[in-house]
């Protein structure tokens, strides 16, 4: 009797997954919990560990297919068992333990099937013309004509360049947030030159860049408000007890957001390595779901690239992200006389649902104070 | 050119092919003076001679086996067995001789045999002078199948049947031998043997079909024509080899396939290349591929009874329509 493995749930938002890579194949022995395959989710590529012990008889999810969580992506035997080689490469229907009711899975005619792959158009997506009815060629080329619009005439000259899973991914999370989020934004100005002069003092002693600064300066800022220190959660916020800033990260892979723990208890020396640590893995794709989920806040910076401010949307759940823009000498008004700063514009935008303005005002008061007068983050 | 019906056109090509070859004999239960039941042999005995247009005892074994044996040395005999239900009886010496002999005798043998077989139903013939029995022996290897339904197609493959060093079964449907039609008259002109024909072209449903049933299909194509459906009709003309590459040329186009044959639908012509096409073309079906042929019952005297059984127009459209529903 035949037993599966499962692609196992391990994040709150994980739905599926797309295989990336197998670390077993079939006749190899595995144990519970040993590491099995690397499977890219939302916006990690995941360890995957064994959910049951024995022998893999047959592969079911092959490179690059997507799977949903709790479905089947291998055949397991009793030890010893070996693999049939004109067994049915069938799919088990729904598993005890995690009930995918079997009518999920759709009606599809092999044409349409193999349509909707060559396109990574998932069947459960495609609606067939008439309810109940079975989905075919038609059905796929009308949802891929709805779907990617500038993709269907070829006379346009274009060329269709199908999402990757994080790019999917990223544009579900924005979708939804921008359409769910009552989202607004707040912007201050901040004279930088005591952080700068902090930072060139740091420098002799080890490189540091702004997004520590800023991701600490947030974190104190949470810290006096600690009741804002909160991820939405269904019919409320779930205040948090560690403060943990998440740090946008343009990766080639795509945008990536890796969070750094407990910011306002740690220096900045050592935000700086941890920073370092997690961006090297999340940009070589080596990082789990772990380092990418839990901020209560995200820093986004697009400073370098000369942009002096803008209103991000929300990463959610978290119910704030801050702006940053780049350091640009301006005239300032300073004692009644013009004098040249260097300034910088932050924006915060805050789910208008979970928080007012005036509380997302105060919050970005104190940032813009901790950043202003980065010493008093010492205390 | 000229027209010729289906009868006239097997008569002229066995007329050739005698002219041509003096090894082509034509042997069977009132070939020779009667000119068969049907017309077919007609005026031959009286041209070439008793000697080549040879009536035998009513015994289909024994004649078989003659041509069997006058095949193996050196002949190229045309045996009729009168109606396709009696094939049974000769199913020996076809299955474990004919089929069987060039390969047992490592090629050293040819088997330049054509056996001639009126199938089909209609009339009120009753059960044992209506069947279509073609499947049966398209399951045996060794063995060519044809089934042509226009008269060009008949003489054109009972020519090449004739030329043919591997023994050939040559289904005819005796309701189809008043088809008439234009036939090359050019002696040398044959129709190949393992090439199917699209007969009408068209883009939503494939009819594949054969015999008696490419008028019954493309009557059928015509009216959803009008309906505004498009089916494209495949005439196989040879069962065995079969043409693939036509048919999964057609269904990468439509995407929907019926098979249409008068043949019982168990087990049929329909059956087998269903199967195949699901191992072969499987990413290529839009639809479930269906069959249409006759009940699985004995066919019935009671001519009302007897059109109920056989597969007809309409059951062709309910197909195409299902075909189309996306149940």
């Amino acid at each position: 009797m035949s037993r599966y493995l499962v692609l196992p749930k391990i994040g709150m938002n994980m739905e599926e997954g797309t295989i990336v890579e197998w670390l077993v194949k079939p006749g190899d022995q595995v144990t519970k919990d040993q590491l099995i395959v690397r499977a890219e989710t939302d916006k990690a590529v995941q360890d995957i560990f064994a959910t049951d012990t024995g022998t893999i008889l047959r592969l079911l999810a092959q490179e690059g297919d997507t799977v949903k969580c709790q479905e089947p992506i291998a055949m397991l035997g009793e030890e010893g068992e070996m693999p049939e080689e004109s067994a049915p490469a069938q799919k088990p229907g729904p598993l005890p333990e995690a009930p995918a009711p079997r009518g999920d899975r759709p009606r599809i005619s092999p044409l349409a099937k193999k349509i909707a792959a060559e396109n990574g158009l998932d069947p459960r997506e495609i609606a067939p013309e008439q309810e109940g009815k079975r989905i075919t060629k038609s059905d796929v080329l009308r949802e891929l004509a709805r779907k990617a619009p500038s993709a269907v005439p070829d006379s346009a000259g274009g060329r269709f360049v199908p999402y990757s899973a994080i790019r999917r991914a990223t544009a579900r999370h924005m979708t939804e947030s921008a359409a769910q989020k009552p989202r607004v934004s707040l912007s201050v100005s901040v004279d930088c030159g005591a952080m700068i002069a902090l930072r060139q003092r740091l420098m002799d002693k080890r490189r540091i860049s702004y997004q520590e600064i800023l991701a600490k300066a947030c974190a104190c800022a949470l810290r006096d408000f600690p009741e804002m220190n909160a991820v939405t959660v269904p019919g409320g916020i779930l205040v948090k007890e560690h403060i943990d800033i998440s740090v946008a990260v343009d990766t080639e892979r795509g945008l990536l957001v890796p969070v750094l723990r407990d910011v306002d208890r740690k220096g900045l020396f050592q935000l700086s390595e941890e920073l370092t640590e997690i961006v090297e893995r999340v940009r070589a794709g080596k990082y789990s779901g772990e380092d990418i989920t839990g901020g209560s806040l995200t820093v986004t910076n697009l400073g370098m690239f000369g942009v002096e401010s803008f209103d991000p949307i929300l990463n959610a759940p978290e119910c704030f992200i801050l702006g940053v823009g780049c350091i640009k000498k301006s005239p300032v008004v300073l004692d009644d006389s013009i004098v040249i700063r260097p300034v910088m514009q932050i924006s915060l935008s805050f789910d208008h649902a979970a928080f007012d303005g005036a509380s997302a005002a105060k919050l970005l008061r104190a940032i813009h104070e901790y950043l202003e007068h980065p010493e008093t983050m010492l205390a | 050119m000229s027209r010729k019906t289906v009868r006239e056109a097997l008569n002229a090509a066995l007329d050739e092919e005698m002219r041509r070859d003096e090894h082509v004999i034509v042997m069977g239960c009132d070939v020779g003076l009667k000119g068969n039941p049907f017309g077919v042999t007609l005026g031959l005995a009286k041209k070439y001679g008793l000697d080549r247009v040879i009536d035998t005892p009513i015994s289909e074994p024994a004649f078989t086996g003659m041509g069997v044996g006058a095949a193996a040395t050196g002949m190229r005999p045309v045996v009729e067995i009168m109606f396709c239900d009696w094939v049974t009886l000769a199913s020996d010496q076809i299955i474990n001789m004919a089929a069987k002999m060039r390969y047992m005798f490592g090629g050293k043998v040819e088997m330049p045999l054509v056996i001639r077989v009126p199938m089909g139903a209609g009339g009120g013939q009753a059960a044992q002078h209506s069947q279509s029995l073609e499947a049966w022996f398209n399951h045996i290897p060794g063995l060519k199948i044809v089934a042509p339904y226009y008269p060009a197609d008949c003489k054109g493959l009972l020519k090449a049947a004739i030329r043919d060093d591997n023994p050939v079964l040559f289904f005819e449907n005796k309701r189809c031998y008043s088809v008439k039609d234009e036939v090359p008259d050019d002696e040398d002109w044959i129709t190949p043997i393992g090439k199917a024909r699209v007969v009408r072209e068209g883009s939503q449903v494939t009819l594949v079909t054969y015999s008696s049933m490419v008028k019954v299909c493309l009557d059928a194509a015509q009216e959803l024509a009008d309906e505004g459906i498009s089916c494209e009709v495949i005439d196989l003309r040879t069962l065995l080899p079969l043409d693939y590459e036509t048919v999964i040329a057609s269904l990468e186009k439509t995407g929907r396939i019926a098979v249409v044959h008068e043949a019982a639908t168990r087990g049929g012509m329909g059956s087998d290349i269903v199967a195949e096409l699901c191992e072969r073309a499987f990413d290529l079906l839009d639809a479930p591929p269906l069959r249409v042929g006759a009940l699985n019952v004995p066919l019935p005297y009671n001519e009302s009874m007897e059109a109920a059984v056989l597969p007809d127009k309409e059951n062709v459209k309910e197909a195409v329509y299902r075909l189309l529903s996306n149940d």
